[in-house]
Formats: C-alpha cells, sequence, structure tokens
C-alpha cells in the first residue's frame, strides 16, 4: 500500500535527484565507513528513537538543542561527512535537506519510516511495527561493529 | 529613574544634534530631510547589503530545475546552470524576488481600486484626517516617500511611485536580467518595503473614506464563528479582502431598515473590514474555515472580491444551492459581466444562471440583499441537510477502503483515515478534534479514491461538538502617538519585553488554537501583542476556562500586556508605523526620506519580532520582507520554508560601529536572525523572547527578556536554552531571581562578561 520509494507525501519531491533507498545493512555500513557522523533527533520519532538514544554517535536533539536550519548551517561550515535525521516533522525536514543536497557535500541520510525524497539516502515507506524493526536491526548491527 | 541619554544620529543638512535632544515634531520641515525620497530600486542597496551581508539568504530550493522559458526546463542541480547562465542560488533569489512581486502587486492593486473608488466617491480633495490622537498620520510613507498626505489626491501620488518600482522590480526576475543574488535579495526588500507603503496607502483611505476606527483604544468586540450566524435568517457570505462590495451591501440593508432581518458576514480580511464598517457585520472566521462554512449551506448569497478565494467556489455553491456575485476585475471566474442591466435584471439572470460578475460595486447592494431573501426562500429546507447527518457520515465512512492517501495528501499528515475509520463505529471524536486543526484544503478528499466528503464529514463532526462563538475587537488601524509616548522609552531600554506582531495566513502545522496559546502566554508576560488579517481572527478562535476568549481579557491598548487587533492584512503596516514612530516620537528622529537611519533605530533598539505562523501566500512573504527592510525580525511556521529563503546569521557576535565610543566593536549576536523559522508551536515561543534582544537593551531590559527566554525554555523544553551564555553581556544582565541557576550554567560554558557594551550601535558606517 505504501509505495516504498514513492515520497510519503507524494508532492515532497524535487523532480530530477531523489533519495535513493537504502536498506539497514547499507545503513551501517555507511555509518561504519563514516569519519564524523551526526544523529538529528527530533521530537516526533516515537518509540523508534529509543534504540538510538544512547549510541556512541554525535547527536543533537531538534529543537531542544538548536533549530533544525541552524544545524544544516552549522553542517555545511562543520566537517560532518554523514549526517542523519530521525523524528523531525515530514514536510519540514524534507524542504530543510534541500539545502544540504544542493549547496553542500555531506552526504544525508534519513532513519524515519517514510521515504524522504530530499536526502541522498532514505530508508522506504514502512508501516510502523516493520519501522521499529529496522531500527532495533540497525542498532543491533552498529553494536556488533 | 536612571535617565539614559538619546544621542540618534540625524540625516539632515540643517540639523546636527548630539546629546538630549527635543525637536517637536511639528518642527520637522515637510521637505524631505533625508538622504532617500522616493527610492528607486538601487537607492537603499547600500542598507539592503548591510543587513543581508550578516544575515546571510538561506535558500532551499522547491524544485530541481526552472522552467520560465523556452530554452529550458534547466536543471541547476548539482551546480549545475541553465541555459541563460542561472545558478541555483540565483533561481532561488529570482523567485523570491517574484513571490513578492506578487505580493506587492495584489496589495497594490487592492490599494489603488480602493482610493480610486474613494477619489470618485469623495474626492481627490477630500482630507486624511486621522483625528487629534494621530499626528504621523502615515509614519511608513514619510519615511519612504518622503512627503506628508493631507488628502486622499495625495495617496495617489504615492501609488503612482509604488507603482512604477514594481515594474522595474518585476522586470528584473525576466531571463538574462539581474546576475546577483543579493542584488535580487536586495530588489525583493525593495518589493517588500513597498508592500507596506502601499498597505498604509490603501487603510488609511478606508479608514477616513469609510469612517473606521482611527486608532481608537477600546474598539467594540465582535462576534467571531460559524455558530455565531443565525442560520434562521438570510445569510450572506462576503469572502475576500476588498470592502468596498460589503459596504454597498450594508449600506442598503440600513437604508431599508433590514438590519435585523438579514445577516452579513465574512470570511478573511473583508469580513474585518465590514466589522470596522458596521457593527452588524459578523465573522465567521479565517481563511481555514472557507470550505467548511461554504459546505456547510449556511450562506444564501456569497460574495466574492478578491484575494485567497477557493477558485472553485462556482461549483461549491452550486452544490449548496447558493448563488454567487463576483465583483472584482481580477477574479471574474468567467461570468458575464452583467453591471450594464438594471438591478432587478441582474438579480432575475443570476437566479437563472447561479452566478454572476458585477463590477458596478453599487449595485452589488440591492442585489445581494434581494437576492437573499429570494434564495433563502427556495432553499431554507435544505440548509440544514448541506452537511450529511452522523447516520449518514457512518455510512459513508463504511465506504472507506483504508488506502491511507488521505493521511499522505494533507499538506500536515493528519491522522484522517483513522478519523474516518473511528466514524465506521459511530465515533465522532476523533472527526470533530481534526475540525479544529484542519484547514479545509480539501486535498484529502480529492484523492480518495471513494470519493468521500471528508471535508463535509469533518465539518459537520466540529459543528456538533464545539460550540464555535467566539469574539474578536474590532480592528483599531493605526496605533496612537499618545500610546507611542508612553511605551517608547520602555520599549528601546527593553523594559517592555517584546513587542510581537502575529500576521499571515493560516497555514499553521496544528490548528488556530496554538496561535492564541503563544498569544496568551505572551500577555501574561507583558509583552505587546498585536495581531493583523488571519491572525487576529485565529486569536480569538479559543477560550480560557472562564469562558472568554483573549480579546475579553487583555485591554486592547499598546501598552504592555495589551492585545491588539489592528485589522485585516492591509493593517500590518501599523506595526512597521509603530516602530517608526517610536523612531520618530520618542527618538525625534525625523522621518521623511530617511529610510535606513530609521531601520537601522528599529534593528538595534526596537524589540519587534514579526510571527508569520500560517503564512502562505504571496502577499505574506512580501509582508514578511517588508517587516525585514525596517530591521523587524520574522519567525514563519514550518510550512514558511517553503518560500525558500530564510535570512539566517551564523550566530556569532556581530560587529557594529559605535558613534559614541567612535569605532567599530563586536557586539552579542541580536536580533539573531532576520527570518528564520521554528518546527512546532514549542520552538516558537521560545524563539520569540530570543528575537526581541536587541543590541541597545539596557541591563534591566536586558535582564527581563534573558528571564522570559530562559523560563519559556524551561516550561517547554525543560532545561536551559543551550545558546543563553551569548546574550548575556555582563551580569547585570542576569535575571535577578534565576541568578545562581544562570551563573552555573555560564560557569559550564566558560562565559567571560564582555569588555566593552555599546552605546550608540550601527550599521550605518
Ligand atoms: S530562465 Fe534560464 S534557467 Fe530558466 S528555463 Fe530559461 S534558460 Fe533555463
Ligand atoms: S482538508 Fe484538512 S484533513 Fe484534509 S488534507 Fe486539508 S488539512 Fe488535511
Ligand atoms: S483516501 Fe478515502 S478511502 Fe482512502 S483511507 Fe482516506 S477516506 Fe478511506
Amino acid at each position: 500500500m505504501l509505495g516504498r520509494n514513492i515520497p510519503y507525501q507524494p508532492t515532497a519531491g524535487t523532480n530530477l535527484h531523489h533519495a535513493e533507498v537504502i536498506s539497514t545493512k547499507i545503513a551501517v555500513s555507511m555509518v561504519k565507513r563514516s569519519r564524523r557522523p551526526l544523529l538529528v533527533i527530533g521530537e516526533y520519532g516515537g518509540e523508534a528513537v529509543r534504540y538510538l538514544e544512547d549510541l556512541n554517535i554525535e547527536k543533537i536533539y531538534t529543537p531542544r538543542d538548536m533549530n533544525l536550519l541552524s544545524i544544516i548551517k552549522m553542517i555545511t561550515r562543520e566537517d560532518y561527512d554523514l549526517v542523519m535525521f530521525i523524528g523531525i516533522t515530514y514536510y519540514y525536514l524534507n524542504q530543510a535537506l534541500t539545502h544540504l543536497k544542493h549547496f553542500s557535500d555531506t552526504i544525508t541520510l534519513t532513519l524515519d519510516g517514510k521515504y524522504i525524497p530530499n536526502a541522498h539516502y532514505s530508508f522506504p515507506n514502512m508501516e510502523e511495527g516493520e519501522h521499529i524493526e529496522a531500527i532495533k536491526r540497525f542498532r543491533m548491527l552498529l553494536d556488533n561493529l | 529613574m536612571r535617565v539614559r541619554r538619546i544621542v540618534p544620529t540625524i540625516y539632515s543638512k540643517n540639523l546636527k544634534v548630539k546629546g538630549n535632544i527635543s525637536i517637536p515634531t511639528e518642527d520637522v520641515s515637510s521637505k524631505p530631510t533625508g538622504p532617500n525620497p522616493m527610492p528607486k530600486v538601487t537607492d537603499l542597496r547600500y542598507w539592503d547589503f548591510k543587513l543581508l551581508r550578516r544575515y546571510q539568504p538561506f535558500y532551499m530550493p522547491i524544485c530541481d530545475m526552472c522552467c520560465l522559458c523556452t530554452f529550458g526546463k534547466c536543471d541547476l542541480s548539482k551546480g549545475k546552470k541553465g541555459a541563460c547562465g542561472i545558478d541555483m542560488k540565483l533561481q532561488q533569489a529570482r523567485l523570491v524576488l517574484l513571490a513578492c512581486c506578487i505580493g506587492t502587486a495584489c496589495h497594490a492593486a487592492h490599494c489603488r481600486h480602493l482610493v480610486d473608488a474613494l477619489i470618485e466617491k469623495l474626492g481627490r480633495d477630500y482630507p486624511i484626517d486621522l483625528g487629534n490622537s494621530i499626528e504621523v498620520e502615515a509614519p511608513i510613507i514619510r519615511t519612504v516617500v518622503g512627503i506628508r498626505v493631507k488628502t486622499l489626491g495625495d495617496l495617489e501620488k504615492v501609488l503612482k511611485y509604488c507603482e512604477e518600482q514594481l515594474t522595474h522590480l518585476l522586470s528584473a526576475t525576466h531571463t538574462g536580467q539581474e546576475g546577483d543574488v543579493l542584488d535580487f535579495e536586495s530588489k525583493a526588500l525593495h518589493a517588500g518595503m513597498l508592500d507596506d507603503v502601499v498597505r498604509e496607502v490603501g487603510d488609511i483611505a478606508q479608514i477616513v473614506g469609510y469612517g473606521m476606527p482611527k486608532g481608537e483604544i477600546e474598539t467594540p468586540l465582535v462576534d467571531l464563528g460559524i455558530n455565531c450566524i443565525d442560520r434562521s435568517k438570510p445569510v450572506i457570505l462576503c469572502i475576500g479582502h476588498n470592502v468596498i462590495p460589503s459596504t454597498y451591501i450594508i449600506d442598503y440593508l440600513e437604508e431599508k431598515g433590514l438590519e435585523e432581518e438579514i445577516e452579513v458576514c465574512g470570511i478573511c480580511c473583508t469580513a474585518l473590514d465590514a466589522t470596522r464598517y458596521s457593527k452588524n457585520a459578523k465573522i465567521v472566521g479565517p481563511l481555514s474555515r472557507q470550505l467548511m462554512f461554504i459546505r456547510s449551506g449556511v450562506a444564501d448569497v456569497i460574495v466574492v472580491d478578491e484575494q485567497c478565494i477557493r477558485l472553485d467556489i462556482l461549483e461549491e455553491a452550486r452544490r449548496t444551492g447558493a448563488v454567487v456575485i463576483a465583483t472584482n476585475d481580477k477574479m471574474c471566474l468567467g461570468l458575464e459581466d452583467l453591471s450594464h442591466l438594471s438591478e432587478d435584471e441582474i438579480i432575475s439572470r443570476i437566479l437563472r444562471e447561479g452566478a454572476g460578475l458585477i463590477l458596478e460595486e453599487s449595485k452589488v447592494g440591492k442585489v445581494a440583499v434581494e437576492l437573499a431573501r429570494i434564495v433563502f426562500r427556495s432553499r431554507r429546507e435544505m440548509k440544514e441537510r448541506c452537511l450529511p447527518a452522523l447516520e449518514e457520515i457512518r455510512a459513508l465512512a463504511n465506504r472507506c477502503t483504508e488506502c491511507g492517501w488521505c493521511n499522505r495528501v494533507c499538506p500536515n499528515s493528519f491522522p484522517v483515515m483513522e478519523s474516518i475509520v473511528e466514524a465506521k463505529e459511530g465515533r465522532f471524536e476523533k472527526l470533530a478534534d481534526l475540525y479544529k486543526r484542519c484547514y479545509s484544503c480539501g486535498r484529502c478528499e480529492s484523492e480518495c479514491e471513494r470519493n468521500l466528503p471528508i471535508v463535509s464529514m469533518i465539518t459537520k463532526a466540529g459543528e456538533l461538538y464545539h460550540t464555535l462563538e467566539f469574539k474578536v475587537r474590532v480592528g483599531k488601524g493605526p496605533i496612537q502617538d499618545v500610546e507611542i509616548r508612553k511605551v517608547g522609552a520602555p520599549i528601546v531600554f527593553g523594559e517592555i519585553p517584546g513587542v510581537v506582531a502575529f500576521a499571515g495566513c493560516t497555514n499553521y502545522p496544528n490548528g488556530e488554537e496554538e496561535l492564541a496559546l503563544m498569544a496568551k502566554e505572551l500577555l501574561e508576560r507583558k509583552y505587546i501583542v498585536v495581531a493583523a488579517g488571519c491572525a487576529s481572527m485565529s486569536i480569538g478562535m479559543w477560550k480560557d476556562s472562564d469562558g472568554k476568549t483573549l480579546y475579553e481579557k487583555y485591554p486592547g491598548e499598546f501598552q504592555a500586556g495589551g492585545l491588539i487587533n489592528a485589522g485585516p492584512c492591509l493593517s500590518n503596516c501599523h506595526v512597521s508605523g509603530a516602530a517608526i514612530k517610536i523612531a520618530n516620537i520618542f527618538a525625534k528622529l525625523p522621518l521623511e526620506g530617511n529610510f535606513a537611519q530609521v531601520a537601522d533605530y528599529i534593528l538595534n533598539r526596537v524589540g519587534a519580532v514579526g510571527v508569520a505562523w500560517g503564512a502562505m501566500s504571496q502577499k505574506a512573504v512580501a509582508i514578511a520582507t517588508g517587516f525585514n527592510r525596517w530591521g523587524i525580525p520574522v519567525i514563519v511556521g514550518p510550512h514558511g520554508i517553503k518560500y525558500r529563503r530564510l535570512y539566517l546569521s551564523d550566530g556569532e557576535d556581530f560587529e557594529v560601529y559605535d558613534r559614541k565610543l567612535k569605532k567599530v566593536i563586536r557586539i552579542d549576536p541580536t536580533p539573531e536572525h532576520l527570518i528564520t523559522a521554528a518546527e512546532n508551536f514549542k520552538e516558537c515561543l521560545c524563539t520569540i523572547p530570543k528575537l526581541c534582544m536587541r543590541p541597545n537593551d539596557g541591563s534591566r531590559g536586558r535582564s527581563m527578556k534573558v528571564y522570559h527566554y530562559v523560563t519559556l525554555y524551561e516550561k517547554y523544553f525543560n532545561c536551559m536554552p543551550p545558546d543563553l551564555e551569548k546574550f548575556i553581556r555582563t551580569e547585570r544582565d542576569i535575571p535577578f531571581m534565576l541568578k545562581d541557576k544562570i551563573l552555573k550554567y555560564l560557569e559550564e560554558k566558560g562565559w567571560e562578561p564582555r569588555k566593552e557594551m555599546p552605546q550608540e550601535p550601527t550599521l550605518l558606517y
């Protein structure tokens, strides 16, 4: 029903270049290869976020620690090579990500259970339970590194 | 009390003033004293560039391509250029300028229409008399155009200047014109400023021409809300922004003594203006309630004028049996102009055809009223049946396949499907809850594979479950000079924590109530809250536990803890107007032709911030950009970033020139951004006190602003603001009540007091 790589909000795309859908396994290997990853956590991630909270990766909670756009502006100045996002309002994150998509080399990866076209890489649309399982697996594979 | 010296620098050949000054405003020559009367496109570029270097444009392209000419479509992604040589950033800047031009053109044409109509009615020499309480009659026009308007004819001159400038600006968006991002942005700022000017023209014209309130401190309260409209009477619904047709309807009713017999109500700014014109008009609500109210079938006659009207209005009205009268050359809807016919002939044509265009507005009064009486008789029974009854909703819901696409196409991803699924079992609470948050865009039902009338289902549940009877204060128009005199000093020294202007449309992420809750929190903290347009109605659409709306609870005066409805979108001009008046009345800065000086003063000293929480239209981006050129920061809601551009600083120290210290110094980054966005209500509320901070705040004022910043953050995020150290310049900025806590926080951050404090900060050096 969900159409795994149709933007969750179907109008969220930007015409030509849309995120590549990736599996948990690939996501894990991206984190593994990353020199300086960052995880940006929003307020709407639900249960899935619980499995990421004690992950040993630099984290920013938005908006509490920083406004999302300020984070994005900061990312273009710092040397993060991989930035992951989860739990941010869908259309807001998708729109904000276009800044990084066009004006920076930082790789972006979204870990929500909804396909977000303006990231470089995104999980596909998933049902909630499936998404939680995916995040658990992501966590487990990272722990096993 | 400590006395502060105000030492403005005055841009004038004849005046060299330093130290305490007192120049009565009347003495200021009406000849422009500043360098930029009637600034041309590039005249204020020097000011814009100063702003834009500090607050750099931050772009978020909504499309990878450009399709504006037939060389294209061109792919501008990944550093590629279009066939004309444009790149992605430039294209975004160009589109922002285009949006600002559309918004400004819309206000300019609306105000041209008002001025022309009033000149025809009252004559070119009709005086602009705003009463004894307002001497600075048009602060924006004075500053930008450099003249003092005395008659309606003078307003024409102002419009002519704006229309000419607007043509130049629009032309810059043509293929192969402007080729620099900052120049595009400077032009967008110019368009925003012109937008402010034309709105002031239009609002002043209608205030004097239609006898609307001239800044009265306590204007009356009027009914607001869908359930305030008496369905047992013929109902005329006016939608849009241009009050002229409504005035004819109200006049006709009064002339015939029919005020009690017929309901006149409105949606959007026309409604706000109708209540400024007559106490008999009622307000249904803001834009968000448009489709819902049409669907409810309460209206017998729908009169549309201009802007933000649903374009499927004919189809929607036809379904309810209502008739439509279009009245404006901007919105003819394919209808034949019936103006040449007599009123009786027009009535029979519209009865036959269901709709008609009447560009001769003086005929709208009789036609609308008489049509309402006739149509009402024939559809009295139908009125109650336009919306499905609860049992029908249940039956409809049972046709839902639970495909989930309604949730996906809803701009806010509301749980539409879940509400429908509940309704299958006869539980309507979720639909009723959705009613409060939904803005009736109808996207869910256009997608529904079962063609369920989702908006009608939501509307019915909402009308049954909620009272929907509220109050709003009639739009006051300009802020009086005496009000400004009282609050000028506490605002400039930061002792009133800020002036917060709620502006813009209803593209809210989560319904109207959040706007009211923001206003409530600020009013309790003694901010001055001003609202205009749809935002002013939204603030009224919430009641406290005592059953009162905020307009009933807080005074309508421009004072600490005052809640002002300025009026419709046009009345946003009175917000920048108030900031300018502070510069003029309180600090004695001459206005005429002195834009940059005045804006520099506002940026550095006047703690005002605009909140366009539901900004949707091109007009709203023009309004926001207009605020920005005056140095007033703006916060938009999460949908607002689809305008594609914000002005963000990098949050590090700012540099200013200090006229007193006679050198460039580094200061705290205040106000931190010129236009930014917040994801949700909590973030917006916590950003407001921060953006109200100004370099010129005294320690007492700054400590109060810090107090609100910290306590709001603690209330909503349970922690200290993570960037607090940037805004505490010395220990004296720390509020007494929070001293220990803040000192501990500062110690952890390795904070050090600043060695230098600005005395007379300016960007103009
Ligand atoms: S305006 Fe420029 S970028 Fe746009 S379609 Fe034409 S050539 Fe291409
Ligand atoms: S009408 Fe309401 S529920 Fe439907 S898509 Fe629009 S906002 Fe969402
Ligand atoms: S789109 Fe229609 S059929 Fe599909 S879930 Fe929503 S209401 Fe049901």
